[in-house]
Order: C-alpha cells, then structure tokens, then sequence
C-alpha cells in the first residue's frame, strides 16, 4: 500500500517561516533513522483546527482534504512536527474515511479545486510518536552519538494527545512518551504544576486576546520557573513561537527576566544523533541565545553513518 | 449404545401423550355471545352462527345473549354430554376477562381445559368497528373460522403438580441474605446461608453510621445476626462459594465449596494468636484503614467468632499454633464440598463500591495522591477500630484536613466511563459523612460537589436542609481534575460553579469520592451458574421491573438486595422480605403446580444444531452427551421462541404447533371458506 | 368482484402480555381501526417465525405485522429483540428479490394504552398503501 519508510513531509506555516531550524533537524534526524523525506508541493496552510474550523467546518474539512490527496498522490503517510497541523490533519483524515456522507460533499468541493480526490489510504503521523513510539527510547539508543544532562520541562500542547478517543496515542491524562523518549537522550523530565494546560497561543487567542493569551501563559512560565529546569522543550513551532515571543514580551513588559531557552524535540534528537549546535539554531530564537548543552560524548562522529 | 436408545425411548413417552395426533374425531361446539348489545349490536351474530355451523367438524353452532351467565355456561354442558362435543370454542370477550370461565366449565364437565379456544369478537371486533357493521360481521366470520380450525387440533395440556424440597438456600449474608434468611426459617423452612467472606453482615457493617438517623449499624443489625447465627433452622456456611447448581424449580441440587479456616470451631475467641503473630498486612476489609494480622477475626464483632487464617500472608512461624490456649489452629485443614437439596435460591450477594482508578483526572491510587479517597474509606476511617482511632486525617502525613472537598457521581452517571446510572444513594451518604465531619471537627472547611443533590423519600430533604445549616458548602459543578503542584504535594479540585458561572480552584487536603454502587466481582461466574440474566449494567435481571422486581428470569430463584440494583438499606430490607415470601411460598405450600404448555421434540428432524439452546432464556434446553437438546420441563416458561430458531421444525410448542398456527393463519388470510356478503 | 380497497386482509400477531393488552385497551376505549386488521394471539412475537410470516403472505394476507412489548419490557427478556431482527432480515430479502419491503414489520406497543396499538395498525395500513403504491401486492406462491 504505502511506500515504507517513506514520509510525505508537512511543513505547515511557522515553521518554514519562523523556524527553519526544526526544519533542518527534523530532516537531519529522519535520515540518519533511514527514512527518505517526500516534499508535497502545492501544500497550503492545514488549515489551523481551532479558527478555520469553527468558521467553516466543511471548508475546512475540504482544505485539509486537499493537503492529504496530495501525500495520497505521492503513496505515503504524512509526517508532521507540529500539534496544531497533526490536529487537523489527522482528524480530518479519519473522520472522511469513516463518514461516507461527508467524504462525499467533500469530494465533490474537492472537484472545483483540480483533480483531487480523498482516497483514504495513507494515515497521518507526529514526530513525536514516531521517535516516541515507533522508534523508542531503545531504537535511539543506538543511534545517538552524544547524551545531553539536562533537565528539560516537558511542554505537550493540546492537540498531540486530545481527543483521546480520536487520537488514540496516549492517555492525555497522564502521558509519559516524551519523557520516555528523552531520557533515552539522557535529559531528564521535570514535572512542573498544571503541566499538561495549554500554551495560550492556539484557537485563534493570541491574534484575537493577546492580553489572555498572554496571562494564560504567564502563569505556565510562572510554574515553569519554579522547577528551574534548563530549557522548555516542545513539540509544535506554535507553542515554540508562543514560549518565545511570550517570554520576551512579559520581559519587557511585565520587567521578568526570563531567558529559558526553547527546543523542540527535531532539535534536541537531531543534535544527540550528531547534528552540530550551530545548526540547532538557538542562536537565532529569542531566548537562550547563548545556552550550550551539556553534552556526554558517546561515539566519534564519523562511527555513525 | 443402550443409553442412547434408552433416551429415545423416554421422549417417545411424552410424545404419546401429548401428541398431535388426534385420538378421537374433533366434534366442536361453537357459541357466539351477544354480550347484550356490545356484540349484537354492531355484528350480525345469526349469521354468523349459521356460517359457523357449516364449518366442517363443528356438531353445532348456537348464540346466546350473555355466554357467561348461568344459561350460556349451561349450552356447554350440555353439548358436551348430549352431543360428545370435545372441543369448544366461544366467540365473545378476551381471553383475560372470561377464557377462564368457559375453560372451568368444560374441565367440570371432564374435558381437559385446554380443549377451550376463546375467540375475541368484542374488543378485537365490535367495539373498534362500530361505523361497519357489514365488515365487523365478515371479519367476526373469520375469527371465528379461525378459533374453530384451531379448535381442531387442540391437545390436552397435563397440568403438573411437582413436588418441592422444603429448604431454601441463600446466597450472601449481608442485610439483604440475613433478612431473606431470618423470613423464611420463620415459616417453618430450613435456610443454608452461605457467605464467602469469613464473617457476616456485609457492607453494612462497614459503615459508621446510617442516615438519616444517623444511628450506628453494628448495633441495629446486631440482633439479625445473631438471630441468624442462633436460629435453629439456619444452617450457616462461612468463608464458602457455591461450587455448581443443578436441578430445577421446587428441587435444585447446590454443591457448596467451603474453604479452610485453619482454625477449628473450639476457638475462643480470645485473640491470643492474633496479638502473636509477626506479620502484618493492610485490612482489606477496612479499604487500607487499618491493619491485621496473617490469623485475624475480620471485625472485633464478627459473627462467627472463630478466626480465621490467611494462607497467603502466613510464614508458618507456628507461633500461633503454640500459644491457642485450646489447640484450636490446625494448618493441615483442607476443603469441604457439600452438597445440600434446596426448592428455591435467593441471591443476597450485595454490591462492590467503584473503583475510581477509572476515572484518569482524579489520579485516585497514584503515588502523591494519597488523600484521595473513596466513601467508604472515610467510612472505616471514622470508625472506632480504625487505625486514626476515628478521627478524620488525612493519609499522606496524618494530620487533620483543614478543607475536605466531596466529589459527587464518581462512576455515576458518567456518558465516557464508570456507568451510566445514578446510583442514588450518594447524595445521602455524603451528606451524611459532611455532617459528621463538620460535627467533629468545626472548624474545618467541608465542600461537596454536586450535579444534583437527590434525596428523595421522607426525612432526608430536612437532612439536606440542616446538613446546609452546619455551614456545609454546596457548590453545582462536576470537577474536571484534581491538580498536584509537584513540588509542595498540595492538592487542588477545579471545578466551574456553575449557578455563579465561575470557575474555581478549591484548595483541599482531603478529597472523598462519593463512588458508585457496581455489580460485585464474581457475579459473571455465579449468574451462569444459576444460569440466570443479567441487565446491561451488568445486575442480575429482574423478571418484570414493577411487577415482580424480586424474582430473576429463572423460576425458582430469588434476588434480594444491591445484587438486583443500588438501593439504600432500608430499600434493600423490604425487597429482601418480598424475595423472601415469594421463595418460601411454593416450599411451604408443598408443590408447585405447572401447566405442561412445553415443546416436543422430534429427534428424527432434530440436527442437533443447538440453535433451540441459545435462544432460550431460562436455559430450559440443555444437551446431553449426544448433543441432542433435551428439555427442563419446569424450566420452561412456554415463550415458543424455540420454534422458528429451529431450521427443521423439529421443536413445536404444544398447542402452538406450525401447523395449528397455519390453520388458524389461512383464515384470516383470505383462504379458508368464502363468505358471502 | 370490484373490490373497495386494493387490500382486505392484513394479520397481526400480537402477544399475550402488552401486544393484546394495548388492543383489548383499544377495544374498552372504543377506538376505532381499519377492518381489514385480524389478529392472531401468540405467546410472544420471538414466536413468530418467517414461517408463520410466509404462511399468511401466501394465503391471501395483504401485510403482516408483529406487536410485541416495548425494547426492554419483553416478558420473556428478548423476544421482542429477536422478532425485530427476523423481520430486519426479511425485509432486507424480499427488497432484493425485487419485491416490496413494506408489507411485514414490527412494532411495539403499551398494554395500558389503546392509541400504541390502532397507531400501529394506521402505520401498516400506510405503508401497505405505499407498497401497493411501489409495485403491486405481494405475489402468492413464493
């Protein structure tokens, strides 16, 4: 059916454009597992789950529709690095291949567009359930050149894990496949009050109220601060942009001096299986420009191929 | 070989009696009822008279005024010793108003009452047909046509009276068992009461106290159980299972599997082994809230008094052994099996509290959640033989809880997980439990968290009312998580108020979960022994909700208590003293007495499908070593839903027969005889 | 013969405990039906079987009908489930051999209320009509 070990990669809309660097790690680490990374030309923005959606739930239904016809075409499952294009993308994708009635109406949308057509043959996947699980704390053990001791607080997001019912990766209630995952790199998880509550940034809140989405994620930094941990690592460019900005404007305006730096998952396994800290890219982000890992050699570069 | 022939040959018997096969011509007596003008007025009884008596086999066809009066009774008894009528069929009112009298009548006369066939023509024709006369009086000649082509093959139904076993077995000695038992010994009735746990009483007497009275139920159940313990006709098993039923209605044959005590019956109750022993293990009784030892009694109370020993937790050190001052531990004890004779079962087998676990956002049982606890853990908690020694305190450091939060509908009516429906009770125990605290301790904080506060019946809305005075606070909102700040441990409820549309973070040191009442563990294994339905709460089912709520869907056998739905305890002691009059009534009436309106197989058609067997509800057809379907005739409760499962037709209900049904069918149809207009 | 409607006869099976009880409810309340409805007692509608259905389509009934006790309230547990599924069947059969399926089905009804069962019977008179509307009665000798 689907290509194995092949992936038809989405890039949504931060990432190219604030965030070239989890770009580059996600590729760098994909590789080194043996996975060949498909570009989806003509790809649009997901479309986000929380605005779209409530504006216009068939369009947005049909918008996403497009996305997956597009890695339909190419025969492989979409791999994605960020919460919000996984929550549209993957609900979307299941919901057309059990709703004859939609699937449908959207076929018929999908018509005026081009020749496209929702087929429902491939399954849309997050990085961080493919390192989390399909990978594994074991399977990178393997692969990774140097360990990184740190203690990281662990940021999930919202859509990764919810709807349980329709995600069906892990309980939400009580998720350990990050922390898993990390630990296999050496970084260990900090747990920190109401850790598992949003960023602030999604479902249109920081375009719309920016003072809630602030005051909201302030009171996640604030218990953040309080573990003290070395970086805040994430698993979507939204909640990377949020986590970024959102230090810097409590800075100034709020006279915080916060400077946690912020790493997404693509960057810290990249950077373990060997990827230079240059090109991790900290020094282009706002916060923890000067931060260095504390690194555990395991093996000599060139060992790794 | 000789078994198999044997087998036959006993059906075969049955069949002779109540074959088909017609031994006499069928001469039919037809008798149409004005019913004064209800009939007459609107169907053209003479007609319909005339066309009767031109239907074949029918010797005569009269009509009468009033067919249940003393002269429309007298036409009967006189077709039938004048005429050698054998078969009757009045065409009147229901079957439900006089199809009995007629069936009286002709079984007076000697006929076997089921030769009756009572056809409908005043509900089911005059009356919903008043506008059309000419249309009533065609539709009262097919009816008719159609009683009288089923009065032809009509058989003689044996009316049974089996012999019952005067004894009752009670399953589970909690409030519910104990009563059901104490009843029927009352009447004269030998009860087997048989508990699995080593002592009796139930959860009953795991509470503190009981609403609203707030009395202590160790001392209002005190007098049952020792009434229980004493009563010469109670024979009491303890730390006992049932092991397999077999039998049916009126004669069950049980067999009882009792496991060893290790402690013979001389013990004295002294506790001298008790205070000996080196190991100690949390109470499972007590839900964690105290501790026990590896020989312990289950409660200071127990009744009987004798302790018992945990196999499991045991070293064998023989301390205790050594130091019974009456050589009442012997380690080598083994298992007992008995098997007793019993004519009825009631199931008393009581209720488990939910397991919250369930239920991911509270965290119950995970590690830094300690003070999260269940009801009836609060419940051994504030009881005196507790650990805390009744006072109220919180498990993760022992200290007393300045703010208690209860959480109401914990595995209650929940859409996503836990069950369904609400439990009923836990508004009344909470409020209970609130109370006391608050009694105790006023200075604390107590919050309950309610979807609906329900506490129907009498005294229990002034309960809610001065559980308000006592400066409880009720706050309408069903929490969405308790929260842990990992690096203090302190716990917080978040819950939306929703009257005031706030949302709230509630500080508390000690949250109670008021869980629900769910079907204990082990009903699965025991509900097919007995071979009896559960509902799809997983309760064992009762045979009609309103009418019959203390029998299950197997005649014979009883259920009193939680086991049939949540109730609270006084609920549960009326449905206990119901199950108890019904189970008794056929014991000491002496028999039972049962149509024989069963099916008849024939073993020539039969495949041996098994299709009959997995139809039929009361389990009444089970299979030999041959697996050819052999039938309870006791068990059977004459649905015919065996029929049309068969795919040969080799099973037919008596009376109910395809080939009866066809007849009557091809009347009404449009077949049959034509009648004129 | 001209005959005054396009059916005469329809048969119903209804069962001793609220499929009777909701039509001798009827009959008390004075109620009024179509005629051409007979009913046949039966111990309960898991009794009726596509043979006893057949049966009547083959010796002249226009429509068939099981009224059994509302899901849940069966007296004999699930009798009523059972009869709902055979007739689900049919129905599924006799539409692909190319006949109508609105002439059998299933209902329920309430021994103390009369208008379940004359509701009932009104359905059955629609969708008889609606059938004979489709593609003609039900063919005789199958």
């Amino acid at each position: 059916m689907v290509k194995e070990k092949t992936f038809s990669f989405f890039l949504g809309c931060i990432m190219p454009n604030r965030y070239p660097q989890i770009e580059k790690s996600t590729k760098f680490v994909m590789e080194r597992l043996g996975y060949v990374l498909l570009d989806m030309e003509r790809a649009s923005c997901c479309p986000a789950p929380g605005v779209f959606r409530s504006f216009n739930k068939i369009d947005w239904m049909v918008t996403a529709a497009r996305n997956i016809c597009i890695a339909e075409r190419l025969d492989a499952d979409i791999l994605t690095v960020c919460n919000g294009c996984f929550g549209t993308l993957q609900e979307v994708n299941k919901h057309l291949k059990e709703n004859e009635e939609h699937r449908e109406l959207v076929n018929k949308k999908l018509k005026l567009l081009g020749d496209y057509e929702f087929k429902g043959t491939i399954n849309i996947r997050h990085i961080a359930e493919v390192l989390g699980f399909e990978i594994g704390p074991l399977g990178i053990e393997d692969l990774i050149v140097r360990k990184v001791h740190a203690r990281a607080a662990v940021h999930y997001g919202c859509h990764f894990l919810k709807p349980t019912r329709i995600r069906e990766i892990e309980s939400s209630e009580n998720p350990t496949i990050i922390e898993d995952f990390i630990t296999a790199l050496g970084v260990e998880s900090v747990r920190f009050k109401d850790q598992l509550t949003c960023c602030g940034a999604g479902g249109g809140v920081k375009s719309y109220d920016g003072t809630t989405s602030m005051t909201i994620f302030a009171e996640k930094m604030k218990n953040i601060s309080e573990v003290n941990p070395d970086f805040i690592l994430d698993i979507c460019p939204f909640c990377h942009l949020q986590f970024e900005t959102g230090q810097d404007y409590l800075n100034k305006k709020c006279n915080f001096n916060y400077d946690l730096p912020v790493i997404h998952l693509s960057q810290l396994t990249a950077y373990c299986m060997g990827m230079d800290q240059e090109l991790v890219g900290l020094q282009y982000q706002l916060m923890g420009r000067n931060y260095e890992f504390e690194k555990e050699i395991l093996k000599n570069e060139t060992e790794v191929s | 070989m000789a078994a198999k022939d044997e087998k036959i040959k006993e059906t075969e018997k049955i069949e002779d009696i109540f074959s088909s096969k017609q031994e006499e011509e069928p001469r039919i007596g037809v008798y149409i009822c004005h019913c004064g003008h209800n009939i007459a007025g609107t169907v053209d009884v003479e007609k319909v008279t005339e066309f009767a008596s031109a239907l074949p086999n029918v010797v005569e066809a009269k009509h009468n005024m009033f067919m249940c009066s003393k002269p429309g009774v007298q036409l009967l008894k006189e077709a039938i010793k004048e005429k050698g009528v054998n078969r009757t069929v009045v065409a009147s009112c229901s079957k439900n108003q006089h199809g009995k009298t007629f069936a009286r009548t002709i079984e007076e006369m000697g006929l076997n009452k089921h030769k009756h066939q009572q056809v409908n023509i005043r509900e089911f024709d005059s009356w919903v047909h008043q506008k059309e006369k000419d249309k009533a009086t065609k539709k009262a000649m097919k009816l008719v046509e159609a009683g009288v082509n089923r009065a032809r093959k009509l058989e003689n139904i044996e009316t049974k009276k089996i012999s019952t076993t005067k004894a009752a077995l009670v399953i589970g000695a909690g409030i519910a068992g104990l009563r059901a038992a104490n009843d029927i010994a009352e009447l004269g009735i030998p009860v087997y009461l048989v508990e699995k746990e080593s002592a009796i009483g139930g959860h009953m007497t795991r509470l503190n106290k009981t609403f609203p009275t707030n009395e202590c139920p160790q001392c209002s159940i005190s007098p049952l159980t020792n009434g229980v313990a004493n009563h010469p006709l109670i024979t009491l098993f303890t730390n006992a299972q049932i092991k397999s039923v077999g039998g049916s209605m009126g004669n069950y044959e049980v067999e009882i599997e009792i496991k060893p005590r290790y402690v013979k019956d001389n013990c004295t109750s002294c506790g001298e082994c008790a205070n000996s022993c080196p190991v100690e293990v949390p109470s499972e009784w007590d839900m964690g809230m105290s501790i026990r030892n590896a020989i312990y009694k289950l409660y200071p109370q127990a009744i009987p008094a004798t302790y018992v020993r945990d196999k499991n937790s045991c070293i064998e050190c023989n301390i205790c052994v050594n130091i019974c001052p009456v050589q009442a531990i012997d380690f080598s004890m083994k298992s007992e099996t008995k098997t007793i004779k019993v004519g009825s079962i009631v199931v008393a087998v009581g209720y488990d509290e939910y397991n919250p676990v369930e239920i991911e956002p509270y965290h119950y049982g995970k590690q830094g959640y300690e003070n999260v606890i269940t009801q009836l853990q609060l419940e051994r908690m504030m009881s005196p033989t507790s650990l805390t020694g009744s006072e109220v305190l919180r498990p993760s450091d022992g200290k007393i809880p300045k703010n208690i939060v209860m959480i109401q509908c914990v595995g209650s009516r929940n859409d996503q997980v836990g069950n369904k429906y609400c439990t009923g009770v836990c508004c009344k125990f909470a409020i209970k439990n609130a109370g006391i605290i608050k009694d105790n301790y006023p200075d604390s904080n107590v919050t309950i968290c309610y979807i609906d506060i329900r506490t129907p019946g009498l005294n229990f809305e002034e309960y809610y009312k001065s559980s308000q005075e006592k400066g409880i606070r009720f706050i309408r909102g069903r929490p969405s998580e308790i929260t842990r700040d990992p690096t203090t441990g302190e716990l917080n409820v978040i819950v939306e108020d929703t009257l005031s549309q706030t949302s709230l973070m509630l500080e508390a040191d000690l949250i109670v979960l008021s869980a629900a009442m769910v079907p204990p563990e082990g009903i699965g294994p025991l509900g097919s022994k007995l071979q009896i339905l559960r509902s799809k709460e997983g309760f064992l089912k009762e045979f009609h909700i309103k009418m019959n709520p203390t029998l299950s869907s197997k005649g014979g056998i009883y259920l009193a208590g939680t086991i049939q739905g949540p109730k609270d305890i006084s609920e549960t002691v009326a449905h206990a003293g119901s199950a108890a009059a019904s189970a008794a009534a056929p014991l000491v009436k002496g028999y039972i007495e049962k149509e024989m309106l069963i099916p008849t197989i024939d073993y020539d058609l039969c495949v041996n499908c098994g299709l009959c067997v997995s139809v039929c509800n009361p389990a009444a057809i089970s299979r030999d070593n041959y697996e050819r379907p052999i039938l309870n005739e006791i068990a059977c409760k004459s649905c015919g839903m065996c029929m049309p499962a068969c795919p040969t037709g080799a099973i037919q209900l008596l009376n109910f027969r395809d080939d009866q049904l066809l007849d009557e069918i091809i009347a009404v149809s449009g077949g049959g005889v034509v009648c004129n207009d | 013969m001209i005959k005054e409607k396009d059916y005469e006869n329809i048969v119903v099976f209804m069962c001793n405990e609220c499929g009777q009880g909701s039509a001798n409810t009827a009959g008390v309340a004075r109620m009024n039906y179509d005629p051409a409805v007979k009913i046949i007692p039966v111990q309960c509608t898991g009794q009726v079987g596509p043979i006893q259905i057949m049966d009547a389509l083959n010796n002249g009934a226009d429509a068939v009908a099981c009224i059994g006790c509302c899901l849940g309230a069966c007296h004999f547990f699930n009798g009523n489930i059972l009869s709902m599924h055979r007739i689900k069947l049919m129905k599924k059969l006799f539409k692909e051999l190319g006949y109508s399926d609105q002439n059998i089905n299933q209902y329920t009804s309430r021994a103390a209320e009369g208008e379940t069962a004359v509701g009932d019977f009104v359905d059955i008179v629609e969708r008889l009509s609606k059938a004979i509307k489709e593609g003609g009665k039900f063919e005789v000798e199958c």
